[in-house]
Parts: C-alpha cells; sequence; structure tokens
C-alpha cells in the first residue's frame, strides 16, 4: 500500500467510517505508522469529522425539507406503469381468446400455443383441453411474471398483498408495491369480472405465484400487513446490500502472482499450493470481487468441503447468496459465523442476515439481527443504528395500521 | 519532553510502566526524526538497554497510534488511554527483545493496537487504572489542544461555506459511514457526481489545515 494509491481509492475516507475490511485496515494502519504524511492525512480528516458531528443535526434539519417534494411524481409514475401493464396484459388476453373461439369455429384443433396454454381452465373458452402431465395435472407453462435470476439480484422481496401491485422495473425500485384504491389490482378486478383479466399476463400471475411462495413464517410479523408505496420503498432500501470489501492484500500468502494469474498460487515454497480449500476459496472470492455471485457461491461451497470451520468462507457465501438474489439461503453460512461466537465477521454476519430477513419481509427477525450488530464491536455500527431505527419505524407504523 | 529518559534513569523495572504513561507522546513529530532511527535500530537499541530509544519510540509513533485509536474507537479520551496501553506493551516488548523481527517494527504497533482496541471492545469498558492511580495522568499536550481547536474552527468556517448539498455528502460519508453507493442513492445522484464532489471538499477541507506533500 502506498499514499498514492490511499488517495486515489480513498481508502483513508473508508477507513475512518470503518468500511473497510479487516485486512486492508491492518494495512492501512500498518502504512500510517510508517508514514508522517498519511498520518497527519487522517489526523486532519478526524478533524473534519469531528466538526461536521458537531454540525449534524443542523445539517440534518435543512435537508430533510426540500426532499419530501422531490419524489412527487413517483405516485403518478407508479399509477402510468400499472396502467401500462394491466392495458397490455388485456389485450394479449383478447388476441389470446380471439385465436381459440377462431379455431374452435372452424372446428380444426388449434396449434397450441404459449398463449392458449397459459389460460386457466376455467377461464378458457371453449376449446382444447389443456395439455396433461403424466401425473393428470395440467401442465404449467413458465410464469411470465417471474423474472431469471439474474435480473432479481439485489432486489428485496416485497410483500405481495391483495391490494398491491407489482412495478416492473430494472432499476432501484424494482419489485416495489403501490397500494392505492383508484388502481385495478389484479384480485380485485377478477373478483369483478372473473374474465376480464388476462389470464396469461404478469399482472395476474404475481399473487398466485409469489404469494405462495411467500407463506407466512412468522404469522405475527406485521410484514404481512398492506404496505404502502413509500413503506415499501423504504423496506426496499432496508434490505438493498451491497457486497461486503474484500482484498487479498491482507493475505500476502496467497498473494495474486502477476506472471500466471489470480488462479495461481504463488505460496512460499512455489509449487502446488498444500491447502486446496484455501485455493477454492480465493478463485471464489475473485468470483465475488469481479461480481460473479454464482461462480463464487460454487467455489466456496466446495472451499467448505475441505475446510468446514473457516469463518471467512461461511461469511462470503452467506453474502454471496444475498447478492445472487437468494437471501433465504443466506442464513445457514451466517448463521455457522455466528455460531463460531468470537469471529471477526460476527458482526457483519449480523448485518447482512439483518439484510436478508429484510428482504424477506421478515421484520422481527431483521431487526433483531440488525441489534444484534450494533452492540457488537466492528466497523457496521453506525449502519446497524440507522437500519435499526429505521425498521424500528417502519414496524411501529405497521403496527400502527 | 524528557519524562522518559528521565523516569526511567533507576532501571527500576517497577517504575517503567509508570514512566511510560507520564510520557507526553502527543508532542509535535517534528522533533522526532524517523528516516534517522529504522525500526530495526529503534527495536535493538531499545533491547540493549537505551533509554533515549524508548524516548524516541513514543515521540515517532505516539501520535500515529493515538490517530490510529481515536479512528477505531471514534471516543478521543478512550483512544488516550488506550494508546498508553500500546506503547507501553510495545516497549516491554522491545526491552524483553521479543519482536522477532525487528525490521517490521511497525507492524508489531499495528498488531499491538489491534488487540488491545479489540480487546478494549469485548470488555466494552475502560481498562483498568490498577498501577496508574498513583502516577500523575498525562496532561493533554497543549499544542494537541490548540491544533484541535483551531482544526475545529476552520473546519466549521469552511462547513459554513460549503452549500447545504455539499454538506449532506460530507455528513453521509463521513459520519453515518454511508458508501459512494448510498450516498448518491440517497440524494439521488450521480455516483460519479457524488465521488467527484466528496474528493473536492475533502481536498479542499484538509489544505485548508496545510499543504500535505504526496510521495
Amino acid at each position: 500500500m502506498d499514499c498514492e494509491r490511499i488517495r486515489r481509492e480513498e481508502l483513508m475516507e473508508s477507513y475512518l467510517s470503518h468500511r473497510l475490511d479487516e485486512a486492508a485496515s491492518d494495512e492501512l494502519e500498518t502504512h500510517i505508522l510508517g508514514c508522517p504524511e498519511c498520518s497527519l492525512f487522517l489526523e486532519k480528516l478526524q478533524g473534519v469529522r469531528d466538526g461536521l458531528e458537531e454540525r449534524a443535526e443542523s445539517i440534518r434539519t435543512i435537508v430533510t425539507k426540500p426532499r419530501a417534494f422531490r419524489f412527487w411524481w413517483q405516485p403518478v409514475a407508479v399509477s402510468v406503469a400499472v396502467i401500462l401493464i394491466v392495458s397490455f396484459g388485456l389485450l394479449r388476453w383478447r388476441k389470446a381468446a380471439k385465436n381459440v373461439e377462431e379455431s374452435s369455429v372452424a372446428g380444426k384443433s388449434p396449434q397450441p400455443t404459449e398463449k392458449v396454454a397459459q389460460a386457466p381452465k376455467q377461464n378458457a373458452p371453449p376449446g382444447p383441453e389443456p395439455e396433461l402431465s403424466a401425473g393428470g395435472t395440467p401442465k404449467r407453462q413458465v410464469n411470465e411474471g417471474q423474472k431469471p435470476a439474474s435480473r432479481v439480484k439485489m432486489t428485496p422481496k416485497l410483500p405481495q398483498s391483495e391490494n398491491s401491485v407489482v412495478v416492473a422495473s430494472s432499476e432501484g425500485n424494482a419489485g416495489a408495491t403501490s397500494t392505492g384504491e383508484s388502481v385495478s389490482t389484479p384480485r380485485n378486478a377478477q373478483a369483478k369480472d372473473t374474465g376480464s383479466l388476462p389470464p396469461g399476463s404478469a399482472v395476474e400471475e404475481r399473487p398466485a405465484t409469489v404469494a405462495q411462495n411467500k407463506a407466512p413464517e412468522d404469522a405475527t410479523d406485521p410484514a404481512h400487513i398492506k404496505l404502502t408505496s413509500a413503506q415499501g420503498v423504504e423496506l426496499f432500501q432496508i434490505g438493498d446490500a451491497t457486497a461486503a470489501p474484500f482484498t487479498f492484500s491482507g493475505s500476502r500468502m496467497f498473494a495474486v502472482d502477476p506472471k500466471t494469474g489470480p488462479a495461481a498460487k504463488s505460496h512460499p515454497g512455489g509449487g502446488p499450493a498444500p491447502d486446496t480449500g484455501r485455493v477454492l476459496f480465493r478463485n471464489g472470492m475473485t468470483a465475488y470481487l469481479e461480481g460473479r455471485y454464482g461462480d463464487a457461491i460454487g467455489f466456496l461451497q466446495s472451499a467448505m468441503q475441505t475446510d468446514k470451520k473457516t469463518d471467512d468462507i461461511n461469511f462470503y457465501l452467506g453474502v454471496s447468496q444475498i447478492m445472487a438474489g437468494h437471501p433465504q439461503e443466506a442464513q445457514i453460512p451466517l448463521g455457522k459465523v455466528m455460531a463460531l461466537g468470537n469471529s471477526p465477521y460476527l458482526q457483519s454476519a449480523h448485518y447482512y442476515l439483518g439484510k436478508a430477513c429484510a428482504q424477506q419481509m421478515k421484520l422481527s427477525q431483521a431487526e433483531s439481527e440488525f441489534r444484534e450488530a450494533t452492540v457488537l464491536p466492528g466497523r457496521l455500527t453506525a449502519d446497524s443504528k440507522v437500519l435499526l431505527a429505521r425498521i424500528v419505524t417502519l414496524r411501529t407504523q405497521l403496527e400502527a395500521k | 519532553m524528557t519524562m522518559l529518559a528521565a523516569s526511567t534513569n533507576g532501571v527500576q523495572s517497577t517504575d517503567s510502566d509508570k514512566a511510560v504513561s507520564e510520557t507526553k507522546f502527543f508532542m509535535d513529530e517534528g522533533t522526532a526524526n524517523p528516516e534517522t532511527n529504522a525500526p530495526a535500530d529503534l527495536a535493538a537499541r531499545i533491547a540493549s538497554g537505551e533509554q533515549a530509544a524508548e524516548e524516541e519510540l513514543v515521540q515517532t509513533y505516539g501520535r500515529r497510534v493515538y490517530a490510529i485509536a481515536t479512528a477505531r474507537t471514534r471516543d478521543r479520551e478512550i483512544a488516550r488511554d488506550l494508546t498508553q496501553d500500546i506503547l507501553l506493551a510495545v516497549i516491554k516488548a522491545a526491552r524483553a527483545d521479543q519482536i522477532r523481527e525487528a525490521s517490521k517494527l511497525e507492524a508489531f504497533i499495528q498488531g499491538t493496537a489491534k488487540n488491545l482496541i479489540n480487546n478494549y471492545f469485548r470488555t466494552q469498558k475502560r481498562r483498568s487504572e490498577t498501577g496508574l492511580e498513583a502516577v500523575n495522568q498525562p496532561t493533554l499536550d497543549s499544542v494537541l489542544e490548540s491544533e484541535a481547536a483551531e482544526r475545529r474552527r476552520l473546519v466549521q468556517q469552511e462547513l459554513q461555506r460549503c452549500s447545504q448539498l455539499d454538506q449532506q455528502i460530507l455528513l453521509f460519508s463521513l459520519v453515518d459511514g454511508h458508501s459512494l453507493a448510498e450516498v448518491a442513492k440517497r440524494l439521488s445522484m450521480s455516483h460519479d457526481a457524488v465521488r467527484a464532489r466528496k474528493s473536492r471538499l475533502v481536498r479542499k477541507m484538509t489544505e485548508k489545515f496545510g499543504s500535505v506533500s504526496r510521495r
């Protein structure tokens, strides 16, 4: 580590905000001890931070007011998106119904199109029976409403209540729900007119599939109460996770060999590294740093086979699961880190498990995880406190309902 | 600033801790000359019983250790106590010639600092004052105190000149500990815009305290 890199990558600011991982912090501190310029820079930054802390309240007061008006357009945008989705679905269903009608009138067996097959039996006009599977149950087509795994990465699952409508978006608010009486919702619409909704549309299929998948695990959890649009966004932001930092700099024994690349081993003795688990871990972390979380999970799970008690493997496996959009899978590896008790990853494990729980709408569990993280030593204390306060506020709002 | 040397003149091992605890480590780094005192030499000189070397170690590293302890604990009072403990532990180890790689003295100090700070967090209480009760507590160096006050004044002055948005960016990133991405999201700005603004502000504010030369 050198002064240039510290300035370029703003490592000192990250260090001061407790956002550097343990290995990088160690390296930076060793550098600071040997470098008068960097130690002076750290002192100055601490001075800036102290000054900011003194003014924190006034800064927060000033800036929160205009924010209320900044997002006035969001409800409008959500409404427009809902109308577009419903209209598009309706159009598709009508086309499908027309096709079936025409083919039955012509007395021909229609070509089984995707649209026809998706129509539920009770809503379908007279026509051919849906294709049956071996068990005698109708084969279901792939749900259009389900996005591929790559599209749901880092997207917390938000509640699907009867009055909520999913707003499809590839941006940060993907999956956010909107509730409003003026909006025509899938189930309400179906209750009014069973044939008026497009059976194959994403809008109709979401409640059927997602609601079943999200069987309430915690019946007392207020998350099952309907969320308003703002609360949905708030829950999304609480559950939104960024990958935990990691650098290879701390583990010199496995430093990247410039000649043979990151996957090669470069332990002091030369030749193959004796510890296969560590090599797999390194490969996993290379994939992790490149954002290939699926690959990272594979490597880390393999590393677990040889090195089951290593907390770093479990921790980064858990984080990778969250980043890959499988928050429910993160509980086991993160739980193992916690079971170790005295681990440097203990606070981070609670913090990320809290995020995973928030993504699964387990608000009470998320709250307890964030609460644990606030009392443990580490770099995520400030973050955990903020998230804890936000989730407590959200739960209070929901309980008040 | 010869408290350490004066206190350890008697070579009484029981007085050694006392001597270190009395040491004022907040002195201006300008008086120490780390370039001419390689860490390896320093450790070797302490091991050979040279008391001036102990003083040099405290002068060279005291303030830096304090900065690290402050960054980790975010409490200057606790950091001050921890700095005493850390320096004491390092000098004790050096005296007993327990620093295996003298050339890596800084890494040794860092490791000691990390362990003691983590121990503090585990116990969640300030270290026992036993053994130091009879000793005069180190008075806060007046230079450091006035320097800190001057810095606070300059920071306040500069912050008042900044726009509200700039103040927010600094607050969210340096005090609340949010990443740039989180700050950008919160302020509905692009990541690059936040990064550029933050870098400019940090540079501007730190340069107000004197030019920081780069290696």
